[in-house]
């Protein structure tokens, strides 16, 4: 088996052609196209779809996925006869052929997949497409881009496909690092970044403050990278310099288009750089594998990504190489900006903020009053269904379940009269956390199952989690008087070690796998009294 | 490919026949449509586009018609490098 360095080098190497500019078929061909996750694709169309199959393999194998393709018969009537489970579904038509276009028609057939089953539904559509299906799961892909980018060479009519080579090409990239990333993982969440040679000309510790060049392709690596941020993707510096030249850096050179305060974590030593992006990544309050490292140095990146399973890396081999990198780099891009993303920066600095209030009060009850928390609960709310989907798949410290819930499943459950489902906010006088915490559950006669708890790590610190869970499941019981029991189901996992223990003190005894601890639901009338507000919302 | 000589187009054509048919293609065999189970319709499209990305040529509606085997392959890329070449619009 291949080591996490060698791995982080290849990947090194297959940039150039995945991220070219344009990716040449015989370059592709030469990539390794197994290995990864195994991905079952069904493709349901009325226009071939072979050619674009035929080059996405090493694109679908660079972000990690092994897939496998199962394609219908050309049916213009979307019967999906004959049709079997699969990871993914893909709807991938000629609109053309369809003279009115019935909207109405597609969203049925759709309706029935999505009844079918709870994978991802995924529609290319092209720029004069007119569809905007809402329904949970279901992604419109907008075509658009691509045809825009390639112009007049989008379309060929020589050859039956309607395609040009070029765009199938594109239209493959686009499938395994624009479409289906946002459809079956959680977004990357912050982007760590070496300083020498890759966001400027030079070394700092060499050329001083004013001796690093900022050049033009250098200057829209920093644009970019600020894009990012103002889209939710934290940022972070691991750089090998001395901490007051860093900082002295960014003070003075006022041509960066990148300022201090973009970033949300900083971690400048002389140590190795595996254990800068370990601190930086506790900074953030986030596990290693939603981190992205960019480096100029290969070995860098083999080092970091030997000692951190699951890191992701690119080496910044040139800046306008990277720029390019990070418009399609799989789990940055194609995300919708929720409001957890656009708060995420902010609540981090507030977080820093708190931990100095709270080293500096002499009494925790005072402490906690000042911040005047409050708590927002609702139950089974639609609007809601994308966050709760994303806590329950991307929490791994605090998630008593591992239910790892398609948004398709999350919808279904908050449908579901069986399935009360609870939303968390939070907010106090320091930041708005927004929509943190999830408890998926299930009624079962007198008994509740608690199915998942799934709490954001900003949620934690401010002791008060059991006062918004036990509020919640307060709120499920009193519109469920039949309650007797509450029964916590636990999944362990390698980072749920907080969880596990809040459920052992919570219940009073300790979940192994598989266990289900439970409260009577008399415990739950014994609220603590906490400083804090609790609003329930419809 | 703009470098590529005419006398090595050939066995270029063979080394991208062996990569999208996924099987070693020798310098004597001879590569058909009609012998070759996995060159179908829409393989003839892959084979193509490969040969059209690679070359940096375009072949016409009856040049993708007139495709049977790896020789006439070679046969219409030659062509159109040579010609490319003499109007000095090889890419």
């Amino acid at each position: 088996m291949q080591t996490a360095a060698a791995t982080s080098l290849d990947r090194a190497e297959w940039q150039r052609i995945v991220f070219a500019e344009r990716p040449r078929r015989a370059d592709l061909l030469t990539l390794p196209a197994a290995g990864g996750e195994p991905l079952r694709i069904n493709v349901h169309r009325n226009r071939p779809f072979e050619p674009v199959a035929a080059c996405a393999s090493p694109f679908l194998r660079y972000a990690g996925w092994d897939a496998s393709f199962v394609f219908s018969d050309y049916d213009d009537s979307l019967s999906f006869s004959g049709w079997r489970p699969a990871d993914v579904e893909l709807i991938w038509l000629d609109f053309a052929r369809y003279r009115p276009f019935d909207r109405s028609w597609l969203e049925g057939r759709i309706r029935w997949l999505r009844n079918a089953t709870a994978a991802p539904i995924l529609v290319p559509a092209p720029v004069d497409g007119d569809l905007a299906v809402s329904m949970a799961g279901v992604r419109i892909c907008p075509q658009g881009p691509i045809q825009g980018a390639l112009g007049s060479r989008y379309l060929d009519s020589r050859t039956g496909v309607d395609l040009s080579g070029e765009a199938c090409v594109e239209t493959a990239r686009h499938l395994a690092f624009v479409w289906l990333p946002p459809a079956l993982r959680p977004r990357i969440k912050a982007i760590a970044v070496d300083l020498d040679n890759t966001l400027y000309h030079g070394v700092l510790g060499e050329d001083g403050v004013n001796g690093v060049e900022m050049t033009p392709a250098h200057a829209e690596l920093q644009r970019r990278l600020v894009e990012l941020q103002e889209s939710g993707a934290l940022l972070a510096i691991v750089s090998k310099n001395e901490r007051a030249d860093v900082e002295s850096l960014f003070d003075r050179r006022r041509d960066f288009p990148l300022r201090r305060e973009h970033f949300s974590a900083v971690s400048a030593s002389w140590g190795p750089k595996s254990a800068g992006l370990r601190a930086a990544a506790a900074e953030m309050r986030i596990a290693l594998e939603a981190v992205l490292f960019i480096d100029d140095n290969p070995g860098e990146l083999a080092e970091a990504a030997a000692h951190n399973p699951g890191l992701h890396t690119l080496h910044a081999s040139s800046p306008l190489n990277t720029v390019r990198a990070l418009k399609l780099y799989p789990g940055l891009n194609g995300y919708t900006s929720g409001d957890a993303d656009r708060l995420r920066a902010a609540d981090l600095a507030a977080a820093s903020r708190r931990a100095r209030e709270q080293a500096a009060s002499a009494d925790p009850g005072e402490y906690l009053a000042s911040l005047q928390i409050e708590i927002g609960l609702a139950l089974d709310r639609a609007e809601d269904v994308h966050r709760l989907h994303e806590l329950s798949m991307k929490t791994n410290q605090f998630n008593t379940g591992f239910l790892r819930l398609s948004e398709a499943q999350t919808a279904e459950r908050i449908a579901s009269e069986d399935c009360p489902t609870a939303s968390i906010r939070l907010r106090d006088r320091l930041s708005d956390s927004g929509l943190v915490g999830a408890i998926f559950t299930r009624l079962a006669g007198e008994t509740l199952h608690v199915e998942e708890i799934a709490l954001s790590c900003r949620a934690l610190g401010r002791q008060i989690e059991d006062v918004m869970i036990r509020e919640a499941l307060a709120g499920i019981a009193a519109r469920h008087p039949e309650i007797r029991e509450i029964l916590f189901s636990f999944q362990a996992a390698p980072r749920n070690a907080p969880a596990r223990q809040w459920l052992a003190r919570f219940t009073g005894a300790e979940p192994a796998p598989g266990d289900a601890p439970g409260v009577p639901r008399i415990r739950l009338e014994s609220r603590d009294r906490l400083p804090v507000s609790i609003v329930w919302q419809t | 490919m703009a470098n590529i000589t005419v006398n090595a187009v050939e066995p270029e054509v063979r080394r991208l026949l062996s990569l999208v048919l996924h099987r070693p293609v020798g310098e004597s065999d001879e590569v058909s449509r009609a012998a070759e189970p996995a060159w179908d319709s829409l393989k003839h499209v892959e084979i193509v586009f490969l040969m059209e990305d690679h070359f940096g040529v375009r072949f016409s509606e009856p040049d993708l018609n007139g495709i049977e085997s790896a020789s006439d392959l070679a046969r219409i890329v030659k062509t159109k490098l040579t010609r490319a070449r003499a109007c000095g619009t090889a890419s």
